[in-house]
């Protein structure tokens, strides 16, 4: 909450102060300080002032999604770039058209999450054979565009199953029984990070995999499927899912069963306070974070990057990855915890 | 365009849902259609243009027609004689207490012919001529009671005060001899019958088709009541029903098409400005069948037969009600029919008196006498 | 020609007076194909909208773009417009599509087959998985929704499955076939391949529904399946091939699908079958089944297509975006539901359209005018035949053993013979409403029957059928072939049957309608007996009524009622096929014409011109208010209760004329005819034929020699 009033506000006055000011410095950028920075500036401007970025996730309803949005935009008003979002609310096909849409506008870069890693690959081929640079959020897909933000999912993977494993496996005196929670079958966050953890887990003779289910980013679905698991195996140790939001229906259906403490609950989460509540409420044992406020940074920096750089789209091939880190009851306020924007 | 008209007419019903409608009411009840009319006995030859009826102190019936006032007395009003002839055309009839005959003349004003013979004029009333005398009653007291169907027309200009849409009558009320006239209305719709018992008095609107009643003391009238708001006709002279209510003659019947042409103003303006008034569309106190007159579907002949539902131009209507207003009977003179127009009623000594003033003729009832 | 009136021998004006908007919208309306008119609109609409706010969305790239993505759901919705028209539903249409969507990408990336094969192998795929659900739903009856469910889920789960499986391969192998790029990204005249495709198969379809038999046989299961059955369709058979069809269709739409997007996954066609069932029942193709086109499943689809591109592209808020949609969609089966409901009363409110019609002032009537047409008495003395023995006969005819035949309302041709013409028989029952009648060469009687056509009696009592329909007049909206009103008929020397049909927009029973609306409804049609065809002659003509072959056969006399005015119509000489004005006043409306012995024309006046009704032939409005708000009974109408016989040279000079001012005996005149010294008067509504002697008139002229006989006047 302070923290976007104190972006906002800044944002602001910055531009106020920016705008009313210019002539002033305009002039006496002419003529005062140091001639590096006044090129320095120019430079800046010429490749960011009014270039359009455009934005297009899955929907905006997610924190994490609208959080990236939101620093986007803050960002890009700031930069004095123009700022297109669009929304699909989760619709595939509508996503596919606001893309060829989008694509056809000739922006000059496109942001994109993927649903799937097959979905869009022919329509941001298609921007990037004209002039507009492609950026993947977090989901990426079988295509390499120029730029990739988001987290390490074969880390985050990796990290969860040391993780499960150490709570679960050959000495924990647990069951070892496992629930995995995957998001949709052909995300590339999904593949990623099961194959990642099923190379960790596989190790521990111990640990027993008893559910590998998609629950397609949804809370309802995973509460249903861990309700399944839960009665088929009263003595589950750990429950990993790849998203807190979809991962509180499995941490409900656990409460409901009454074995909230008993049974481990793991995800990877993009950080909102959501995610703080249910740590704080003791829903979820632990998670890793890969922040998406940081991300939304990130993506932006990307940004000026491909801009600046001035390279053909298609010819870089860039990666910001994210720091993920581990919040637990301990930890689970301030700067971990981003509030969920409002719109 | 013909889309629109429905949706003035809608949203007027939206907005003002208690405005009334005025519709044409059926002819059901007691004002079934029937023969009655038809087969009344008549009083000896015709007498055209026969007005008003009214009954003297001596039983005789005194009758306008044309320009003359006749006089009917003798078993069965056999014998007739001509007792007063004027410049214009005699119209509304009245007799005086103290025995004087009343006349209204048009465009002349109204005379009273004392037993005497001394004639005293009425021929203006604050500052308006008095033209167009419909109808005149007297109340006991001696006071005089007269309508004026319109500032604007003469009586037999009646077709055209309906189809200007008109609201010129007034009621004049003055004293035994005709003298200090006082308007106590003005601006009704052709007033043409009138009747009173000193208390109260009731007064028949033709345009408005209806009958409301005040109470008439001193020199002052109160608001009126609505005794019959929507008549199936245009209602004429009002009279005394023995055993309480009164007669009402109609002189035609409404039709939709009548209606309907009121409410076309570009249509009713030209049909005035270009037609003789006897082919307008509207009303007529008899069917001369000119075939230039106005045709409805309904009134064609088929088989040899003109179908006595037909729409009317000229009907013959007489009705009797109870003094709150409910009908009792009704008296009709169908399409086809013989006595249409019928402006007059009274009961007299010998029978119940009728004027068809579209045939011109007096019809009697006798077993009605006046108890 | 007068100031006021307007030349009505040119076909042009004519047909101007013809036509007007409301007039076009009442035919529209008729129409079948106009009754999606409400979606059309709104689709329109949307598309309008969008093109407003949402920038370089009329241009030809974006629709272009707009056609390529919309292809495949358009093929997806059809199938499920097929399966509601059979009277069921396919649920499974979405799970269909995404499986064979998968099986091309299978048997293209994995089996690595040839582009014909594999999309022969798919669609075959579409088929048997369709198959699955017709054999369930027309051989072992199961319920369509449940069945079509039921395998929505596990088609769906199979796909999932399946994708699980090769996603990695997908995804590692592409193909480099050009024909494979063509399909998904070409283009055919401009138009993506796809949506080409998709047309082509409208075109098909269109043709399948509406014009085959297997098209109607599924149209009648889906209307009544139990009737069906009981006509003898096989409903099993066609059940199963409409789910196989329906399977085919989304194997189509997912081949095209693979070959642009080259992706499948857990989201391919979900909710697509829901969306398609929106989109065809938004259009107009019944949920109850037997009720719908192509078209209208595609105006549906293109209407939700549409709206979720347009609004995301809008940039509004997902959540925002649904419930826009669901309210517009909410409105717009609203409106397409009163609308249906109420159609017809639309149509006959804005059915009768008057116009304007101004008539030459009339000549006097007065006794005391002197003109040809003042009033007399010389019809009241009239002798009655058939008094009270006949209903409406309209027109009389005489033949040459001096029999008096009239045309009743009751359908029937009755005869009087007999001294005293007191004999009473039914020559002919007919039906329908006979009106004109003449005698042909070998002596049938020819008449025009109202409501039928042409027809003829022989001399033993047999009715045969001359004719009943015309030619189609190519620039009508609605098909006018059929002869509504045939009324007076006239045979020229060469036995060609020239006759009036009145009106093509009203029958006999409302004819008063066409006569308030005063528009050039009628026509004039020949029907030539040496090649059996018959044709339209002059069209667009206000209400013609009589019809007489002049004397020396070159020519036709037509009377117009509605304009008050008889016409001649050249058929032999240098003047053939000209329409000249012959008599322009006259003060009433005229009825039939037929020949006099002395080489003049008799002429009926039906009725008479009354200033009232003059007056408002020049109001039109005042007469659309009128059939609006007044009862059919008081609507002011001509005056029919008075006619009068005309009689008249061949200049057009009226010489006489014969009334009976008091309209007691005959009303409503609409024929005579002369026979050997007498006119025979005949009339709508009477209840007698009357007759009158002619002093003057050959005492030997009968109609059949004038035509055929010794008394021939024309060149033969």
């Amino acid at each position: 909450m302070l923290r976007r009033t104190t972006w906002i506000t800044a944002g602001l006055a910055v531009l106020g102060v920016a705008l009313l000011a210019a002539p002033l410095v305009a002039v006496a950028q002419d003529e005062t300080g140091t001639k590096a920075a006044r090129e320095t500036r120019a430079d800046y401007d010429k490749a960011v002032r009014g270039k359009t970025i455009a934005y297009l996730p899955i929907t905006m309803a997610a924190p994490i999604s609208a959080e990236w949005g939101h620093v986007l935009q803050t960002e890009a008003a700031w930069r004095g770039m123009k700022y297109v979002v669009r929304d699909p609310n989760n619709n595939p096909s509508a996503m596919q058209q606001a893309l060829t849409a989008l694509v056809n506008d000739k922006p000059d870069i496109i942001i994109v999450q993927n649903p799937s890693v097959t979905l869009l690959v022919k329509e941001m081929k298609r921007a990037e054979a004209q002039g507009t640079h492609v950026i993947q959020i977090n989901m990426a897909s079988n295509y390499r565009s120029d730029a990739f933000v988001g987290a390490d999912w074969h880390e985050i993977g990796r990290m969860l199953g040391q993780e499960v494993v150490k709570a679960c496996g050959t000495g924990s005196g647990k069951s070892g029984k496992v629930q995995i929670i995957q998001g949709e079958l052909t995300a590339q966050a999904s593949i990623d990070q099961v194959g990642a953890m099923m190379d960790v887990l596989n190790k521990d003779k111990a640990i027993k995999v008893v559910s590998n289910q998609a629950a397609n980013w949804d809370a309802n679905t995973a509460m249903n499927i861990t309700t399944t698991v839960l009665q088929q195996n009263p003595d589950l140790c750990a429950s990993v899912g790849f998203w807190g939001i979809m991962e509180s229906g499995a941490a409900q259906a656990i409460r409901n069963a009454g074995k909230t403490g008993q049974v481990k609950v793991y995800a990877s989460v993009e950080g909102s306070q959501l995610d703080c509540d249910q740590i704080n409420e003791g829903n979820f044992t632990k998670v890793l974070s890969y922040k998406s406020t940081e991300q939304g940074h990130d993506l932006m920096t990307a940004a000026i990057t491909l801009l600046e750089g001035g390279d053909k789209p298609g010819t870089r091939h860039l990666e910001y990855y994210t720091i993920p880190v581990w919040v637990d009851k301990s930890n689970a306020s301030g700067g971990n915890c981003f509030p969920v924007p409002k719109s | 365009m013909g889309a629109f008209t429905h949706i003035l007419r809608d949203l007027e019903q939206i907005f003002f849902p208690n405005r009334d409608q005025h519709p044409v009411p059926s002819m059901d009840g007691p004002f079934t259609p029937n023969s009655r009319l038809d087969t009344l006995e008549v009083i000896g030859d015709p007498l055209p243009g026969a007005d008003d009826v009214a009954e003297g102190a001596d039983g005789a019936l005194y009758v306008s027609a044309g320009r003359q006032v006749w006089r009917l007395d003798g078993a069965g009003y056999a014998r007739r004689e001509v007792v007063a002839t004027f410049d214009g055309d005699a119209g509304a009839l009245a007799i005086h207490p103290d025995g004087g005959l009343l006349v209204g003349v048009a465009s002349q004003g109204v005379v009273k012919i004392d037993r005497d013979g001394h004639r005293h004029w009425l021929r203006e009333a604050a500052g308006t001529p008095v033209a167009c005398v419909t109808a005149i009653a007297a109340s006991p007291d001696g006071s005089i009671l007269l309508c004026e169907g319109s500032a604007r027309h003469a009586p037999d200009a009646w077709l055209r005060d309906l189809m200007e849409k008109n609201r010129a009558g007034r009621l004049l009320r003055c004293g035994p001899s005709l003298e200090q006239p006082a308007v106590l209305r003005q601006g009704l719709a052709w007033p043409d019958g009138l009747m009173t018992d000193g208390t109260t008095c009731w007064l028949a609107e033709a345009w408005t088709h209806r009958v409301t009643a005040f109470a008439a003391d001193g020199r002052r009238s109160s608001a009126p009541r609505v005794i019959l708001p929507n008549l199936p006709g245009y209602p004429a002279r009002l009279a005394p029903a023995s055993g309480g209510g009164f007669w009402l003659a109609m002189f035609a019947a409404r039709t939709h098409l009548t209606e309907f042409v009121l409410r076309e103003d570009d249509f009713r303006n030209e049909m005035m400005r270009t037609m003789e008034p006897h082919l307008w569309v509207g009303p007529a106190l008899a069917t001369t069948g000119d075939c230039y007159e106005p045709m409805q579907w309904g009134g064609l002949k088929a088989l040899g037969i003109e179908k006595p539902w037909s729409p009317p131009r000229s009907y013959g209507l007489l009705a009797r009600f109870d003094a709150d207003g409910t009908p009792a009977e009704s008296l009709h003179s169908r399409v086809g029919g013989r006595h249409h127009g019928i402006t007059s009623v009274r009961e007299a000594a010998q029978g119940l008196i009728v004027v068809s003033r579209g045939a011109g003729r007096i019809l009697i009832d006798r077993t009605r006498a006046r108890a | 020609m007068s100031a006021t009136t307007w030349d009505a021998t040119r076909f042009s004006k004519r047909l101007r007076a013809s036509y007007s908007p409301r007039l076009l919208l009442s035919e529209l309306l008729l129409k079948q194909w106009f009754e999606p008119v409400i979606p059309f609109t709104i689709m329109l609409g949307l598309f309008g909208y969008f093109a407003v706010s949402i920038h370089d969305y009329a241009t030809f790239p974006n629709i272009q773009s707009l056609m390529r993505l919309y292809a495949e759901f358009g093929f997806v919705a059809l199938g499920m417009a097929f399966s509601l028209i059979s009277g069921g539903i396919d649920l499974s249409v979405g799970a269909l599509f995404a499986v064979c969507n998968f099986a091309t990408l299978f048997f293209l990336l994995v089996l690595g087959w040839p582009i014909a094969g594999v999309i022969a192998a798919t669609v075959a795929v579409g088929a048997v998985l369709g198959g699955i659900n017709g054999v369930l739903i027309g051989y072992l009856k199961a319920r369509p929704f449940l069945t079509t469910l039921v395998t929505l889920i596990i088609l769906r789960a199979s796909v999932n499955l399946l994708n699980e499986r090769y996603a990695t391969v997908f995804a590692t192998n592409t193909s480099d076939s050009t024909v494979w790029d063509f399909l998904g990204e070409g283009f055919v005249l401009g138009i993506p391949v796809n949506a080409a495709a998709l047309f082509v198969t409208l075109l098909i379809g269109h043709v399948f529904l509406s014009r085959s038999r297997y098209g109607w046989h599924l149209t009648a299961i889906g209307a009544s399946r139990k009737a069906a059955r009981h006509a003898g369709i096989p409903v099993e058979r066609m059940l199963f091939a409409t789910y196989v069809l329906s399977g085919v269709l989304c194997a189509i739409g997912g081949i095209f699908y693979a070959a642009r997007q080259s992706s499948t996954d857990s989201t391919t066609g979900v909710g697509w079958e829901f969306q398609a069932l929106t989109a065809v029942v938004l259009g107009g193709v019944s949920l109850a089944g037997g009720k719908g086109t192509v078209w209208r499943a595609m105006i549906g689809g293109i209407i939700v297509f549409l709206l979720t591109n347009g609004l995301v592209r809008l940039g509004i808020a997902g959540y925002f975006t649904s419930a826009v949609i669901g309210i517009i969609l909410l409105a717009a089966v609203c409106a397409d539901v009163k609308w249906s409901k109420n159609r017809g009363k639309a149509v006959q409110k804005i059915y009768v359209n008057p116009a304007r019609l101004p008539l030459s002032p009339a000549p006097s009537l007065r006794r005391e005018s002197g003109t040809p047409f003042a009033q007399n008495d010389r019809l009241l003395a009239a002798e009655a035949i058939g008094l009270d023995q006949v209903e409406g006969p309209e027109d009389v005819l005489i033949d040459r053993q001096d029999r008096v035949y009239g045309s009743t309302r009751d359908g029937n041709i009755i005869r009087f013979s007999g001294p005293d013409l007191t004999r009473r028989e039914v020559f002919a029952h007919i039906g329908g409403r006979p009106l004109g009648m003449q005698w042909d060469r070998e002596e049938n009687l020819i008449v025009a029957v109202a409501g039928m056509g042409v027809y003829g009696i022989r001399p033993d009592g047999q009715v045969f059928k001359v004719t009943d329909e015309t030619n189609r007049t190519w620039y009508k909206l609605n098909d006018d072939s059929r002869l509504r009103m045939a009324d007076d008929l006239d045979i020229g020397p060469d036995g060609r049957i020239w006759f009036s049909d009145c009106t093509t927009r009203y029958e006999m029973t409302t004819n008063s309608l066409d006569i308030i609306e005063g528009r050039p409804n009628g026509r004039l049609v020949v029907y030539d007996p040496a090649t059996r065809k018959t044709t339209t002659v002059i069209n667009h003509f206000h209400f013609p009524n009589g019809i007489c072959v002049a004397h020396d056969g070159m020519s036709v006399l037509i009377g117009s009622t509605s304009l008050c005015q008889v016409f001649r119509y050249w058929i032999e000489g240098p003047n053939k096929g000209r329409l000249d004005l012959l008599i322009e006043h006259l003060p009433g409306f005229v009825d039939n014409i037929n020949r006099a012995s002395d080489g003049t024309y008799w002429l009926a006046l039906v009725g008479i011109r009354t200033p009232a009704f003059d007056l408002a032939m020049r109001k039109p409005d005042f007469r659309l208010r009128m059939v609006k708000q007044v009862p059919i009974d008081e609507w002011l109408a001509p005056g029919l209760n008075h006619g009068c016989v005309l009689k008249f040279d061949e200049t057009g000079r009226i010489l006489e004329s014969f009334w009976d001012p008091t309209g007691v005996n005959h009303s409503t005149l609409t024929s005579m005819r002369e026979h050997r010294g007498y006119l025979y008067l005949g009339g709508l509504e009477n209840n007698r034929i009357g007759r009158i002697r002619l002093p003057d008139a050959d005492p030997d002229w009968t109609g059949y020699d004038a035509y055929w006989g010794n008394k021939r006047r024309d060149r033969h």
